[in-house]
C-alpha cells in the first residue's frame, strides 16, 4: 500500500514537470539550456538543418510560464523587452502566444519547426520532448 | 591642411535642381505606395514569403521648460513627440524587407512644423546567425542606443541622452546631435559569433558623408555632394547580463559649406574635414538593478591648424525594477565641445556666421531622473525631470543658461 502510494506520488510529480516540446519532424532530439536560450531570445532563428524555428508562448500568467522564464534566467518583462526590440528592428517576431497548454500541444503538433513548453501531463504522441526542465537549475 | 592654403580643396557646390520633386507630391506618393503595399499583400503568394506585418508606436505628452538664469525660453507644450509606422515582409526564405516612416514633434506639412522622415527602407539576407547582409537605408550600429534611440517603447526616456535627442534643438542650438553619431548607412554586414555562453557581435557599414546643402530655403536633393563615403562598425561582447562594445565611424564633412568664414579678413573655402567618431558602450544587469553607459569622442583632422572641434559625450544611467510594472532611473549626461570657433545661427534663414573663439570650451550637464509605469505590455506611462546646465569657460562669450525640464508622456505600440 505504502509503495503504491509512493509510486503514485512520483507519477504526479513527473506529470507536473515542465518539458520543452517540438514538432515530431524536428531533427534535434535534445536541447541544451544555451540552445533553448538562443531560440527564445531570438539569437538563433533556425534549427541546425536550416528549418525555421516557430516559437510558441503561453498567453496567461501561470506557474508553467513563470518556471519556464526563470529557467531561461530572465524575468517576464525582460524577455518581452528583448522580443519587442527584435520586432521593432526587423530582426524577428515574438512567439505566438496561445491560450492554454492544451492549445500549445496542438499548435506545436501541427506546425513544422515548432517549439513550445508545457507540463508533461499535456504531452501526447503528436509532439516530441526535447528537454526536461530541472527547476533547481538556472 | 593649412587654414590659409586651402584653394586646392575647393569643392564643386553645383546642385542640379532638375530632379526636384515638390515635398507634397513626394509625401502623397509615399502614402499611395503604402496603401498599395498593404492592399496587395495577401495576393503575393510566393514560396517562403509571408504576410505583410504592419505595426508601429507613438509617444505623446506634455513638457515644460523653465529657464532659471535668463528667464527667456520659458514654455510649455503638448506634443506628439514621435510616431513610427513599420512594414515588414518575408519576401522568401532568409529574405526580409523592412520599411519605416517617422513623424516627429507635432508633424504637420500644412503648418510646416515637425519632421517627416523616411527612416528605414532595406532588404536583408540572413545567411545564418553569423552573417547577414542588409542593403538600403538603415540606422547604423554605433554604441548601444543609436539603433533604438527612436524606438520609444524600448527606452524609459522622454528626453534621450543629448546626442540622441532632437527635441531640444530649439532651446540648445549648439547641440549638433548628428555630429556625434552616424545617422544613416546604406549597406552593412553583421552577425553574432557564438562562443558558448559568450557572443561576439560585429557590424560593418558604409553610407554617405553628410555633405548636403544647409540652406533651408533651397531644396536639398539629399545627395552627398562630395566624393567621400562614411565607413563604420561596432564590435561587441555579450555574456549573460553583460553587454559591452566599441564603435567607430569615419567620414569627411564639409562643415563650413554655406558658412562665411573670415580668417584674417580673407574669405576661404576650407572644404571637407576628415572626421573620426569613436564610441564605447557598457551595459549590465544584476537582479533588479541595471546600469547603462556610453562615451563618444569626435575628432576632426585639421592638420594642426587653429581649428579644433573635438567633442566629447558621456552618459550613465542606473535603473531599478521596482516591480514588473514600475521602473525608475537616475541619469547623468555630459557634453563637452572644445571649439576654437563657434557657429552662430542668424535669424530669418540667413546663413550662420562662423567666428573664432580662442581658449573656450562649452559644457552641457544634464542630470535627470524618471519613473515609468506599464499597466499593460503595450502601454507605458513615463515621467522625467532634467536639470540642463549650459556653461562656457569664458562667460563673456556665453554667460550660461540653466533649464529645468519636466515632462510626462504616454508611449503606445500596436
Amino acid at each position: 500500500m505504502l509503495s503504491g502510494s509512493l509510486c503514485l506520488w512520483g507519477q504526479d510529480r513527473e506529470s507536473d514537470q515542465i518539458v520543452v516540446i517540438a514538432h515530431e519532424q524536428v531533427t534535434v532530439e535534445t536541447l541544451s539550456l544555451q540552445q533553448l536560450r538562443d531560440f527564445y531570445l531570438r539569437d538563433l532563428m533556425s534549427w541546425p538543418d536550416d528549418q525555421t524555428i516557430v516559437l510558441f508562448d503561453l498567453k496567461p500568467r501561470s506557474e508553467t510560464k513563470k518556471i519556464f522564464y526563470e529557467y531561461l534566467g530572465k524575468s517576464s518583462s525582460r524577455i518581452k523587452s528583448i522580443w519587442l526590440k527584435k520586432m521593432l528592428s526587423g530582426e524577428g517576431e515574438p512567439p505566438e502566444a496561445v491560450e492554454s497548454e492544451e492549445a500549445m500541444v496542438q499548435k506545436v503538433a501541427e506546425t513544422p519547426g515548432a517549439l513550445g513548453f508545457v507540463r508533461r501531463k499535456f504531452v501526447d504522441t503528436a509532439v516530441k520532448i526535447v528537454m526536461v526542465i530541472e527547476t533547481a537549475k538556472k | 591642411m593649412k587654414i590659409n592654403d586651402c584653394n586646392h580643396l575647393k569643392t564643386d557646390q553645383t546642385h542640379s535642381l532638375n530632379t526636384v520633386l515638390p515635398c507634397r507630391f513626394f509625401g502623397c506618393s509615399l502614402l499611395v505606395l503604402l496603401f498599395v503595399l498593404v492592399a496587395a499583400g495577401p495576393t503575393w503568394a510566393q514560396s517562403g514569403a509571408g504576410p505583410i506585418n504592419l505595426f508601429g508606436y507613438f509617444q505623446t505628452g506634455f513638457e515644460k521648460y523653465t529657464s532659471e538664469l535668463s528667464g527667456e525660453n520659458n514654455r510649455t507644450s503638448f506634443l506628439l513627440q514621435q510616431a513610427n509606422l513599420f512594414l515588414q515582409k518575408d519576401l522568401a526564405k532568409n529574405w526580409t524587407a523592412f520599411f519605416s516612416l517617422e513623424f516627429l514633434n507635432n508633424y504637420s506639412s500644412g503648418r510646416r512644423q515637425g519632421e517627416f522622415n523616411l527612416d528605414e527602407a532595406w532588404v536583408r539576407y540572413r545567411h545564418s546567425q553569423k552573417f547577414s547582409v542588409k542593403l538600403g537605408l538603415q540606422i547604423p550600429e554605433f554604441n548601444h542606443l543609436n539603433t533604438i534611440k527612436n524606438r520609444t517603447p524600448l527606452i524609459p526616456y522622454i528626453f534621450r541622452p543629448l546626442v540622441y535627442e532632437s527635441a531640444l534643438r530649439e532651446t540648445i542650438f549648439s547641440v549638433g546631435e548628428s555630429e556625434y553619431v552616424p545617422r544613416q548607412a546604406f549597406a552593412s554586414i553583421y552577425g553574432t559569433l557564438p562562443a558558448g555562453a559568450k557572443k561576439l557581435d560585429y557590424a560593418i557599414y558604409i553610407g554617405n558623408s553628410p555633405n548636403i546643402s544647409n540652406f533651408e530655403q533651397n531644396f536639398q536633393s539629399g545627395i552627398d555632394t562630395s566624393n567621400t563615403i562614411m565607413l563604420g562598425g561596432r564590435l561587441g561582447l555579450r555574456y549573460g547580463e553583460l553587454k559591452a562594445g566599441v564603435s567607430a565611424a569615419y567620414d569627411e564633412w564639409d562643415i563650413f559649406r554655406n558658412f562665411q568664414v573670415l580668417v584674417d579678413s580673407i574669405d576661404t573655402d576650407i572644404g571637407t574635414l576628415p572626421r573620426l567618431r569613436l564610441g564605447a558602450d557598457l551595459l549590465f544587469r544584476y537582479e533588479k538593478w541595471s546600469f547603462e553607459s556610453e562615451y563618444i569622442r569626435v575628432i576632426y583632422d585639421t592638420d594642426g591648424s587653429r581649428l579644433d572641434f573635438s567633442k566629447h559625450f558621456f552618459y550613465g544611467n542606473i535603473g531599478y525594477d521596482f516591480s514588473e510594472r514600475y521602473y525608475g532611473y537616475i541619469n547623468y549626461g555630459l557634453m563637452i565641445e572644445e571649439p576654437v570657433g563657434g557657429i552662430f545661427p542668424q535669424p530669418f534663414n540667413q546663413p550662420s556666421i562662423f567666428e573664432f573663439i580662442d581658449n573656450t570650451d562649452f559644457k552641457i550637464h544634464v542630470p535627470n531622473a524618471g519613473l515609468t509605469f506599464n499597466p499593460y505590455d503595450n502601454l507605458r506611462f513615463k515621467s522625467q525631470i532634467a536639470h540642463v546646465r549650459l556653461r562656457a569657460s569664458d562667460k563673456t562669450i556665453f554667460p550660461g543658461e540653466t533649464f529645468l525640464v519636466t515632462a510626462v508622456s504616454l508611449s503606445v505600440y500596436f
